[in-house]
């Protein structure tokens, strides 16, 4: 390769929960309200506030000093008080870039007449912009994207975007029959993503002899697009026997070198296509991105697990005819007996183990 | 017992938002975890979120609030569908509480009300629910945070503190100054049932001060009387005691474990479910042997398939002539396998 490609990012709710459960140390403890600047930082403020268990309110409602609300079901670890006499604040935002936002938040934060202590805290940043923030969970450079705005940036204005299972439901069985019932699907198929801006190529393995129908389904759901690509075959028989739903794709996908990304339903589909083209791939059904790297990645830890696996059948077999002298944990008697009545009992022959070394 | 995590609401949010109806143009979330769904909900249609009082009150929407939103009116009361979102409804008591509150401040608007998860129950108590949810299940969100903890069994390294780096596992004085101060990450707000953990009998005492300096309250904790970590690590005894321990506890429904490794040996050793804290998966062990099962017929099938293949005398479908695959595209494609 003579040029270095920044490679694409992607985190989804799930990467964004999991990044906040195992980072939870680096916040203050002594936070007692959590304020979200909306829309995206008040659902990563939220979700910190559930995990802290303390109280969240959204940024208007503090500078307006309204008192929080929560739910009945659980306790608050802390009493509630007005926004404004909460000891020491934490201000989420979910990203950092430029730090434009955070410098607006600060400027409103200064005019607020408390003397409490207040942090900035950023769930995903940018490396540029680390000193502007008090505390940041995870490093993330651009180019990235995320689940909660992936539909509503430009970004998906040069995309390649699949169509069932990504912007409507997949058929079923039943209906994936290549007569009257399908034709029913495609006019009536439930949609499942509500893009706001014009998005890129759509390419789809549904075939060329239902393009009316797939434009009108478009149309009549304001889906607005460049381009959109079809298979052209026959029958839908045709298209099982050669099984080119991912080579079709990634061919497409190849002829357009500016898109940055790939937006596949189907996990299989989704790392054939990166593995043909050597570019991120998107599958959309459990929210992951696949680049090269990553498949090849797969495929070494595959290998690594069948060799250990072959390893230890070699060890069991070995074993089988040489007695081994090792201590077995589960056929010993002592440790069979050790239950909460008994702690104390537990474990005698262990340090008697550990005497005769 | 039932466990959903965030992946999982999100996952029944996008299968399920076709039930929400076109019109909605605010989305009302009730504070706190309804909030949050309702956020996902309004970042999937690109709509605007506020909580329930900000709309009762009908203060003005602010810049961030309206953001990259296509909507022309800056007074919550002047938009024409609103959708009241709540994470869960068991009895109905917070959905009717902020129906009541609505009510009461003369609203006129159309409002939907919408729960994600929904006991079979009760469905009729909302407009919208997305997923039935039997009894008052366990959400990754409310976890630590229930009066549920008394009966759990829970780890302490990785859950309740962070781990302890390799550096500062080495069983002397690193480790002493670990135990001392270690970060904590989920400090749950109830009592906690049983706290079982791989750190040793001998280091009870400092780990007892730990937990009483962070006010975490529990029914009893269970260490491993081993000499040393070193015997530990030989025979692997960690998760066999935590297993062993967890079979013996009837009354304990769920074990909360850091690792995913362990948590698939306890779940398998105990026959009772384990939560892995870590990556969020629910390990159960009647699912273990239906994986099993599912690997040895996948097996079967690929080893069918190659006879099919061999005795048939045909190569992989790739080899049918076809205009769309053109040569170029073959060779590339050589090129990856190479990198391989």
């Amino acid at each position: 390769m003579n040029k270095q490609v920044k490679q694409m990012k992607y985190r989804s709710f799930a990467d964004m929960s999991r990044t906040i459960a195992l980072n939870l140390h680096k916040i203050p403890t002594d936070v007692d309200l959590i304020v979200g600047i909306p829309r995206s930082g008040l659902l990563a403020g939220n979700m910190v506030a559930l995990a802290l268990n303390i109280p969240i309110i959204d940024l208007d409602g503090y500078l307006e000093n309204r008192l929080p609300r929560h739910g009945f079901t659980r306790k608050l670890k802390i009493n509630m008080t007005k926004p404004q006499d909460a000891k020491h604040i934490l201000i989420v935002d979910d990203t950092i870039f430029s730090g434009k936002t955070i410098e607006r938040v600060k400027v409103m934060i200064q005019e607020v007449p408390t003397d409490q202590q207040v942090s900035y805290c950023i769930i995903y940043a940018d490396p540029q912009s680390l000193n502007k923030v008090d505390v940041y969970l995870e490093q993330l450079t651009s180019p990235r994207s995320f689940e909660w705005n992936l539909m509503h940036i430009p970004l998906i204005q040069k995309c390649c975007i699949d169509i069932d299972g990504v912007l409507c439901k997949d058929p079923t069985p039943l209906q994936n029959d290549d007569g009257t019932a399908y034709q029913q699907f495609l006019r009536n198929a439930i949609p499942l993503t509500f893009p706001s801006h014009k998005l890129g190529y759509l390419v789809t393995s549904r075939l060329e002899k239902y393009r009316k129908e797939t434009e009108d389904w478009l149309h009549k759901n304001k889906i607005r697009y460049r381009k959109l690509h079809m298979l052209d075959l026959p029958d839908a028989n045709t298209r099982r026997r050669l099984n080119i739903h991912a080579s079709f794709k990634a061919q497409i996908f190849k002829s357009y070198p500016d898109s940055p990304l790939f937006i596949e339903s189907d996990q299989n589909q989704a790392l054939q296509i990166t593995s043909l083209t050597g570019r991120p791939v998107l599958c959309f059904s459990n929210q992951k991105l696949y680049t090269p790297e990553f498949s090849r990645a797969l495929m070494n830890v595959k290998i690594k697990s069948y060799h250990s696996r072959v390893l230890r059948k070699a060890k069991k077999l070995f074993n089988q005819y040489i007695p081994s002298t090792n201590f077995n944990l589960d056929s010993n008697p002592v440790l069979m007996e050790a239950s909460p009545k008994n702690p104390d009992k537990a474990y005698p022959q262990f340090k008697e183990l550990t005497e005769q070394d | 017992m039932e466990y959903r995590s965030y992946k999982d609401l999100s996952k029944a949010i996008i299968s399920n938002i076709y039930k929400i109806p076109n019109d909605v143009d605010l989305i009302v979330g009730i504070p706190r975890s309804g909030l949050m769904a309702g956020n996902l909900i309004a970042s999937s249609l690109n709509l605007p979120i506020i909580d329930l009082d900000t709309f009762l009150s009908n203060y003005k929407l602010s810049r961030e609030i309206k953001g990259s939103t296509s909507i022309h009116y800056d007074l919550p009361r002047d938009a024409k569908h609103v959708l009241l979102v709540d994470d869960s409804i068991y009895a109905g008591k917070s959905m009717a509480h902020a129906k009541a509150l609505i009510k009461k401040a003369a609203i006129k608007q159309t409002i939907t009300s919408c729960t994600v998860y929904a006991n079979p129950d009760s469905t009729h108590l909302v407009d919208i629910y997305f997923e039935k949810l039997s009894s008052p299940g366990c959400q990754e969100w409310n976890i630590l945070h229930r009066d549920k903890l008394e009966h759990f069994c829970v780890d302490i390294d990785g859950v309740i503190c962070i781990d302890p780096t390799k550096k500062e596992d080495d069983d002397g004085p690193a480790y002493l100054e670990f135990l001392k101060n270690a970060k904590p990450l989920m400090i749950p707000s109830h009592k906690v049932g049983y706290l079982i953990t791989g750190r040793l009998e001998k280091y009870r005492k400092e780990t007892e001060s730990w937990l009483e300096e962070h006010h975490i309250k529990y029914h009893k904790l269970y260490m491993l009387d081993l000499p040393n970590a070193e015997i530990r690590w030989k025979l692997r005894a960690s998760p066999k005691f935590k297993a062993k321990l967890f079979k013996n506890l009837t009354d304990s429904p769920l074990f909360i474990e850091s690792d995913p490794n362990e948590a698939r040996t306890i779940a398998r050793l105990s026959g009772k479910k384990v939560l892995c804290f870590s990556n969020q998966c629910l390990h159960e062990p009647q699912m273990s042997t239906a994986l099993i099962e599912l690997k040895i017929k996948d097996y079967y099938k690929r080893v069918i398939r190659k006879i099919q293949s061999l005795t048939e005398n045909k190569g992989p479908h790739y080899a049918h002539n076809n205009s769309l695959i053109s040569k170029p595209h073959n060779s590339e494609k050589m090129e990856v396998m190479d990198h391989d």
